[in-house]
């Protein structure tokens, strides 16, 4: 009886730590709950807003650069044209809740798995997969203890959430400092990715995103930055 | 009404086709020309336009080029990049790193692609004239030329250029895409060139692709 007492009494311990996703190693599971969207700091951009970004894409050997200029619509979706330096289209495109319309594309890009491939990294780069009011929600935190502060007031820094939207499951960690979105871990086979968002201060939309998918050996990194634009 | 007429004549007149024989003779000294230049330096400012988007894309860089094939363009704004074009060889430079890529593996659009910029850079029309149809306008301080590819297959629907008539120099170049299906209107890049020199003197080295 008192073999059993060990194992009884780590199983939980195990299942826990096997069960909570690599991203959130270290936080405290909470269990599930129904979280509302906001919870994950979804960003947007103001009407009339054109931001532009460089992209790379760093693909074995192949490094190809782009800049990608956004800017969103009444709506609030998003109208995307990725371009080469040189001014030839790489992607034209438009995402809504529903997906990515594809308006343009350059002929190396024609290929459905690759262009269903961008279409999760664009969606969750740029919040749009995030369509509903509410999601069920697995949920970890990490809290930290202030010095400052009395002992038993403790300041959540993370939260993590798994939950499940119609691109798959995916895993997001938000700061809740500074209330963004962190990372987001998209799951998959081949379209396997994590998301890292870096922001500058006081700045709701990120100055960097960084997409890898180590499946494929295929990175992206999405800076923005200040540019002339004509009218 | 008035206003309305003036703004009829004031359009039909900024744009003028020039009548058979002063085509003629524009051709002649636009490749008279062509034929003096050895070299072209030029700083140049590349707007894209994307149908849908409300503003443009634009990249500044500035243009070397030696006769017969020898290209740079060196773009500083927004991305520092840099691309090399030597005869049947490109060498693109991005972040210190080089790629060297021949054309003719590459295909025949980044052949047609580099005819192009070196004939409308230069105004080598006898280049162009066997696979497209030019027609030649009058703008006032400047000539309008409007470049018509013959076949359905090419990359542009068409080209303008416009040029100085004192000089003949180019200012402004602009590729208009075959229109998509999936699009209201038409996406094209424009290229402003300025503080042109002609034939100055461009070592053979700064083309060197290894």
């Amino acid at each position: 009886m008192n073999k059993l007492i060990l194992p009884s009494l780590l199983l939980p311990l195990f299942i826990a730590s096997a069960c909570t996703p690599k991203l959130f190693k270290g936080m405290e599971g909470e269990g599930k709950q129904t979280i509302k969207r906001e919870q994950l700091y979804p960003f947007s951009y103001r009407k009339g807003e054109t931001v532009t970004y460089s992209m790379q894409l760093d693909y074995k050997d192949n490094v190809i650069n782009c800049i990608l200029l956004v800017e969103p619509d009444e709506k609030g979706n998003i109208r995307g044209v990725c371009t080469s330096v040189f001014g030839s289209i790489v992607l034209d495109f438009y995402l809504n809740e529903k997906g990515m319309l594809i308006y343009d594309c350059m002929e190396q890009l024609k290929h459905k798995k690759l262009l269903r491939l961008l279409e999760k990294d664009l969606m969750t780069t740029f919040f749009k997969r995030f369509d509903k009011e509410t999601y069920e929600a697995r949920v970890w935190h990490l809290e930290h203890n202030s010095p400052s502060t009395i002992a038993t007031d403790k300041l959540v820094l993370n939260k993590g959430y798994n939950i499940k939207g119609k691109l798959g499951k995916c895993n997001i960690k938000t700061d809740e400092i500074e209330q963004h979105v962190l990372e987001i871990e998209n799951s998959g086979k081949l379209s396997a990715a994590n998301i890292r968002f870096e922001y500058e201060q006081g700045n709701i939309v990120p100055k960097t995103v960084k997409i890898s998918h180590p499946n494929l050996g295929l990175s992206i990194l999405i800076e923005k930055y200040e540019t002339e634009t004509s009218n | 009404m008035l206003l309305f007429a003036i703004g009829i004549s004031a359009s039909t007149w900024a744009q003028q086709p020039l009548p058979a024989n002063e085509a003629a003779q524009l051709e002649s000294a636009i490749e008279e020309q062509a034929g003096k230049i050895t070299t072209i330096t030029s700083q140049f400012k590349q707007v894209k336009h994307v149908s849908g988007m409300s503003k443009d894309l634009v990249s500044i860089g500035d243009m070397m080029y030696k006769k017969e094939n020898k290209v740079i363009l060196n773009y500083t704004t927004p991305i520092k990049y840099q691309m090399v074009m030597n005869g049947t060889k490109v060498k693109m430079v991005n972040g210190g790193k080089a790629k060297v890529y021949d054309t003719n593996a590459a295909g025949a659009s980044t052949n047609e692609m580099q005819r192009m910029i070196s004939s409308c850079m230069t105004g080598n029309m006898k280049a162009l004239k066997k696979d497209y149809k030019i027609s030649y306008f009058d703008k006032g301080q400047n000539y309008l030329v409007k470049i018509v590819p013959n076949g359905t297959k090419k990359l542009f629907k068409e080209i303008e250029m416009e040029m100085q008539k004192s000089d003949k120099m180019l200012l402004r170049l602009r590729l208009t895409e075959n229109a998509k299906a999936s699009k209201n209107g038409e996406d094209y890049t424009e290229y402003h060139f300025s503080k042109t020199q002609k034939n100055a003197n461009l070592e053979d080295r700064l083309f060197v692709i290894e």
